[in-house]
């Protein structure tokens, strides 16, 4: 029964995920056409340029949004709206409802972030070769010296930006898709568990949801603030190595902490909550 | 026992909506669940297909509880349309098909072709009429224990009222029941095995069909009219 409401979950999801996703590689495909033209080499067009930056990053961050919001209107329509007295009358499992949607769910918010992710590094990666062509390679040099890497004389970019970060360029491309990856798991529980939660409101059930949402989102990002700012305390009283470096480095390991934990409570709160009676 | 309730009760917000029902449904019974507004009739039918819990008391479907064991062995038909616009009536088969060990598909399509429904279309493009029929197709396209049938023909035409309770009628297993809720006696009054009047969350009679009009010399419909005429609702 479970590989059935996961078969159909996925059914029922995949064209509106699909789109965003496509939008995103649409979006992408675009960025790099736009930076093969010469809008970014001159000073007359540099407020066309910052638009069209500005137009990347909303665009980016819509797509995001509208994938959060459309798993989680799934998630309220099918299970508390009319189509829940199909899906509740169905002879499986509460708890195999929520896995499957949080699987399905996870598996698309996972794939949109991690496009995200590929997006950003693939359109920097082309603007600093467009850059180094326009420039010379030599012209880097200044330019990473201006962003305070010394060792940007060598052109060794690596070593510049573990010099500077704490790690190298591909090891914190890593970490942060590893923490793009638990934020992705907290941030649609948050969804799923306001939801649950504003079912246990008496009237009002989808403003009160929404109510829960913000309080959820604002006290996980309060803990994850709070655990990134904890090594800082412990960078200032280190002699000799960069605060910036010695901070960067152990603040991604506090955050991605934050977020396992944020996502383990989460679900554990989704699930008691839908082992609760019933009431449609 | 198909379905057996003991001492069952459900308020909503604190005013009551079922007040201690004691009820037994037998295998190979019409059972017509009649009342005026509020009197509970969905609320127990909600109960008993799990999409409500009740305050207290107990409610058995062939001996399980209520949970997936009972739900595989109950065919529910909400009053409302339910299923997703966007799918279409083939997949809305093909998903029964899924969860439902008992659900006929070929039998689900001669009815849909009977009622020259398409089954390519999309529910969302149906009228409202023609959704209800669908709805009943599906739930008397299984071979269940226990059917719950919330106003299965309150929306559709006088003529296809007629073939719809010949689905009913035709449809379900001589060792399963039928438990329909509807305003609409007149027009399934000949169905029926039993009746249960509810009354305020109460249950204020639960008899034969035969025996009531043999005692009351009335049809269900006139006495239905009386009960309730009487006690103002």
């Amino acid at each position: 029964m479970f590989r059935k409401l996961m078969k159909h979950e996925w059914h029922d999801t995949y064209k509106a995920m699909l789109t965003v996703n496509l939008a995103l590689i649409l979006l992408t495909l675009i960025g790099c056409c736009i930076l093969n033209t010469s809008v970014f080499e001159h000073r007359e067009t540099s407020p066309v340029a910052v638009l069209i930056v500005f137009f990347y990053i909303m665009s980016l961050a819509t797509c995001g949004i509208v994938a959060t919001c459309y798993l989680c209107i799934r998630f309220y329509r099918n299970l508390f709206g009319k189509e829940g007295y199909l899906m509740h009358a169905l002879p499986v499992k509460p708890a195999q409802l929520l896995h499957s949607k949080l699987i399905v769910g996870y598996a698309w918010s996972m794939l949109n972030s991690l496009l995200c992710i590929a997006s950003v590094a693939l359109l920097a990666f082309l603007a600093l070769f467009q850059y180094a062509k326009a420039n010379g390679v030599d012209g880097i040099s200044p330019l990473l010296q201006w962003g305070g890497m010394d060792n940007a004389r060598t052109i060794d970019l690596e070593s510049a930006f573990e010099d500077i970060f704490g790690y190298k360029p591909i090891g914190f491309l890593l970490q942060f898709c590893i923490l793009q990856v638990f934020s992705d798991l907290a941030s649609l529980l948050t969804g799923y568990v306001s939801i649950l939660l504003g079912q246990l409101v008496e009237k009002y059930k989808v403003m009160s949801a929404i109510g829960f949402y913000i309080a959820l989102y604002l006290a996980n990002q309060t803990i994850c603030s709070i655990m990134i700012t904890l090594p800082s305390l412990t960078a200032l009283s280190k002699e000799g190595e960069s605060f910036l470096k010695f901070y960067c480095k152990t603040m991604m390991h506090y955050a991605i902490v934050s977020q396992v934990l944020a996502g383990a409570a989460l679900y554990l709160a989704a699930l008691l909550l839908m082992r609760r009676k019933q009431n449609l | 026992m198909i379905l057996e309730c003991k001492s069952l009760a459900k308020a909503y917000s604190g005013s009551p909506a079922l007040l201690g029902i004691d009820l037994q449904i037998g295998s190979g019974h019409i059972v017509g669940l009649l009342g005026p507004n509020g009197s509970g009739k969905t609320t127990l039918i909600k109960l008993a297909a799990g999409l409500l819990s009740p305050d207290s008391g107990t409610i058995l479907v062939q001996g399980n509880p209520v949970g997936p064991a009972s739900k595989s062995l109950v065919s529910y038909l909400p009053d409302h349309a339910y299923l997703d616009g966007h799918r279409k009536v083939r997949e809305a088969i093909g998903f029964f098909h899924d969860f439902y060990t008992d659900f006929e598909p070929d039998r689900a399509y001669g009815m849909l072709e009977k009622l020259s429904i398409d089954p390519n279309q999309k529910l969302k493009a149906l009228s409202k009429g023609t959704k209800e029929k669908v709805q009943l197709i599906l739930a008397m396209s299984r071979r269940a224990k226990l059917y719950l049938l919330d106003e299965p023909i309150a929306g559709v035409d006088p003529a296809a009222r007629d073939y719809i309770l010949q689905t009913i009628l035709s449809n379900y297993d001589e060792s399963a029941s039928i438990l329909i809720s509807t305003h609409l006696i007149s027009d399934i009054e000949n169905i029926l095995d039993e009746v249960v009047f509810l009354q305020n969350g109460k249950i204020h009679t639960h008899a034969s069909v035969d025996l009531l009009r043999q005692e009351s010399h009335k049809s269900i419909d006139a006495l239905f009219r009386e009960v309730f005429q009487c006690s103002g609702n």
